[in-house]
């Protein structure tokens, strides 16, 4: 197995005026090719501020966070961008469609962002529509479609790049326990089929105890239980 | 990608869209209109010297001995005393107010043969009043006069009508053909009725010849003919005030009066566009204050900060563009409504439209720059939490 993702000591401290608040501190975990990883926590525990700094969103204050090998701390924001959109997905609570589009062309955006051809990105975002049960509701607008189907799209979205690790951010928390399994079994689907490396947080502890791994998050460490 | 994502953007907040585009469309077709309706009143000036020729001469004088004012012999003796000048056609005009719905206004102008020579008029019917005439209660009608005053028949049964004029009875001894106004002398002869220039100084005793029209030799220097003339009246009329103008200067004092009034409109025109790009760039900023959530999202699927200065930017200059079409195709409509209002012939300046297209483009470039540059440093994290 390759290694995909990589913390090495990170700390992230947030100052307001005299105040400092330490919210993680010597993480470190590395995440292999296809591995999947729950992160549990109570609310305000840093569950998602780390996640941010997985996907490079955020820097931390001290430590490194890399990428297929590259930290982030020494790439530009457009690098960064580029790292992103090539290897990684994300999916959140709320599916974070845009409402004006299509689900179609919700799914194309981030191969249109990579600089794929309209017509080969239609198609393939077709393909995985279809695979996640939306063949149907390509061209239905966010508005138009159940919850469980915008969060089916949004996981399309986060894998229609073929990216080497999906990082969720409680992606079936919004939804009633028989949609968010479903929404569920199809992430593990496709993360078998495209040996695609998982991240979750999430507070559902069953939907956790499915995964390889689970860490816990715990003032500002991280604990595998 | 942006093109489509802009216009998708734009129709998805119609309402607001629509606003946006009201200053931009009013500044640019403004603007345009004005540059292409000053470009049509210029040309037809022009058409008019290039009809009369630009061997002509006005002269307009004031003075306190009214008598020598009122004899038009003094006028027709210049052009035996004056090698340079050909023919001369003093003329005098009253304002006749018409008693019927629309309220018009004719006006009579005494005058004689030379002003037809001059002005190079055809007649439908009949003949033109000449010195011959005397105080003859005679009337050449405009080509629109009949109308005004509610005469039926074809010109040649208007001849020998009798019509009423300032109490008196009036014989219609011609009509004329529709004819361009001439703005040298403010005559518009399709709404003009031309009569003996004695019987129109015998209906008021205070009444001058106020103004003539001279035409020069040809091989004369128009000029050099002016000062003469302005000499001439100088010295037969002691005290007399006179204003002696050429073609080429009435057409340089069009040009400038014009000039100054494009000035005038452009820049009242261009506080429209400033007005219209502030709009934009308010619109804009709106936009990206409510669309931080994808801006966040954008940039997690991968997208740079260029990308979305680029969909921003994109989006102000489609708005701008839009408004630019739209602003053109009002200036070429109320171009074409005032050409026809005013009987001119219709043409659009393209080199305006350019000018608006180009104009448009750069507002919304340079109102767009902004509100795409706060877009595209936005922090990822916080636009994604909506902050």
């Amino acid at each position: 197995m390759s290694e995909i993702l990589r913390c090495q000591a990170v700390e992230r401290s947030f100052t307001e005026g005299e105040i400092s608040v330490t919210v993680l501190q010597q993480l470190g975990f590395s995440l292999q090719a296809g591995e999947r990883i729950a992160i549990v926590g109570s609310s305000g525990s840093g569950k998602s501020t780390l996640l941010q700094l997985l996907g490079g969103l955020d820097s931390p204050t001290q430590g490194k966070v890399s990428l297929m090998g590259q930290d982030f701390q020494g790439l530009s924001q457009a690098e960064r961008g580029h790292l992103r959109n090539r290897h990684l997905g994300f999916i959140y609570q709320f599916h974070h469609l845009l409402a004006e589009f299509t689900a179609l062309e919700n799914v194309c955006m981030p191969l249109l962002i990579r600089g794929d051809k309209p017509a080969s990105a239609e198609a393939k975002a077709s393909a995985l529509l279809t695979e996640v049960g939306l063949g149907q509701r390509l061209q239905h607008k966010p508005g138009e479609l159940s919850g469980g189907e915008r969060q089916r799209a949004a996981v399309a979205r986060a894998l229609v790049t073929n990216p080497a690790c999906v990082l969720a951010d409680e992606p079936t928390g919004n939804l009633d326990q028989q949609t968010a399994n479903q929404v569920y079994d199809t992430m593990l689907q496709l993360n078998q089929a495209n040996n695609t490396s998982l991240v979750m947080v999430t507070h559902d502890l069953k939907l956790a105890e499915r995964m390889d791994k689970i860490y816990r998050l715990e003032n500002g460490r991280l604990v595998q239980t | 990608m942006y093109l489509t994502e802009a216009a998708r953007s734009l129709y998805a907040t119609k309402q607001r869209t629509i606003l946006a585009l009201v200053g931009i469309v009013i500044g640019i077709g403004s603007v345009i209109a004005l540059v292409s309706i000053g470009n049509i009143v210029s040309e037809e000036a022009a058409k008019e010297f290039r009809a009369l020729g630009t061997d002509v001469i006005t002269i307009a004088m004031r003075s306190p001995d009214k008598e020598d004012m009122r004899k038009p012999r003094l006028y027709r003796q210049i052009a035996k005393v004056l090698s340079c000048v050909d023919s001369i056609a003093p003329h005098s005009k009253i304002y006749l107010d018409i008693d019927n719905e629309n309220e018009d206004e004719l006006v009579l102008i005494g005058s004689d043969q030379g002003f037809y020579d001059f002005a190079r008029f055809q007649l439908s019917a009949g003949r033109f009043v000449n010195s011959l005439d005397a105080e003859r209660p005679y009337a050449v009608l405009g080509a629109e006069v009949a109308q005004v005053l509610n005469l039926s028949g074809t010109p040649d049964q208007l001849i020998g009508q009798e019509i009423e004029i300032k109490g008196q009875m009036v014989t219609i001894i011609g009509v004329l053909k529709p004819f361009m106004p001439l703005t040298a002398v403010d005559i518009e002869p399709d709404i003009s009725l031309f009569m003996p220039l004695k019987w129109l100084l015998a209906l008021d005793s205070s009444r001058q010849i106020s103004s003539s029209v001279a035409r020069t030799q040809a091989q004369t220097d128009t000029a050099v003919c002016a000062e003469k003339v302005e000499q001439y009246f100088k010295r037969r009329i002691p005290g007399v005030q006179t204003e002696v103008t050429t073609a080429k200067e009435l057409i340089a004092n069009m040009r400038k009066q014009a000039d100054m009034l494009s000035v005038l409109l452009t820049a009242i025109g261009s506080i429209s566009l400033v007005v219209g790009g502030v709009g934009i760039m308010n619109i804009m900023l709106v936009s990206v204050s409510e669309r931080k959530q994808e801006i966040g999202i954008r940039r997690a699927l991968g997208a740079k900060r260029k990308d979305i200065r680029y969909q921003f930017l994109t989006e102000s200059l489609l708005l701008s563009l839009l408004g630019g079409f739209l602003g053109v195709a009002l200036s070429v409509i109320t171009t074409y409504y005032v050409a026809q209002y005013n009987a001119w012939e219709f043409f659009v300046s393209w080199q305006a439209v350019f000018f608006g297209a180009g104009i448009s483009a750069g507002i919304g470039v340079f109102f767009g720059f902004i509100p795409a540059h706060q877009a595209a440093k936005l922090d990822p994290i916080q636009a994604l939490r909506g902050e």
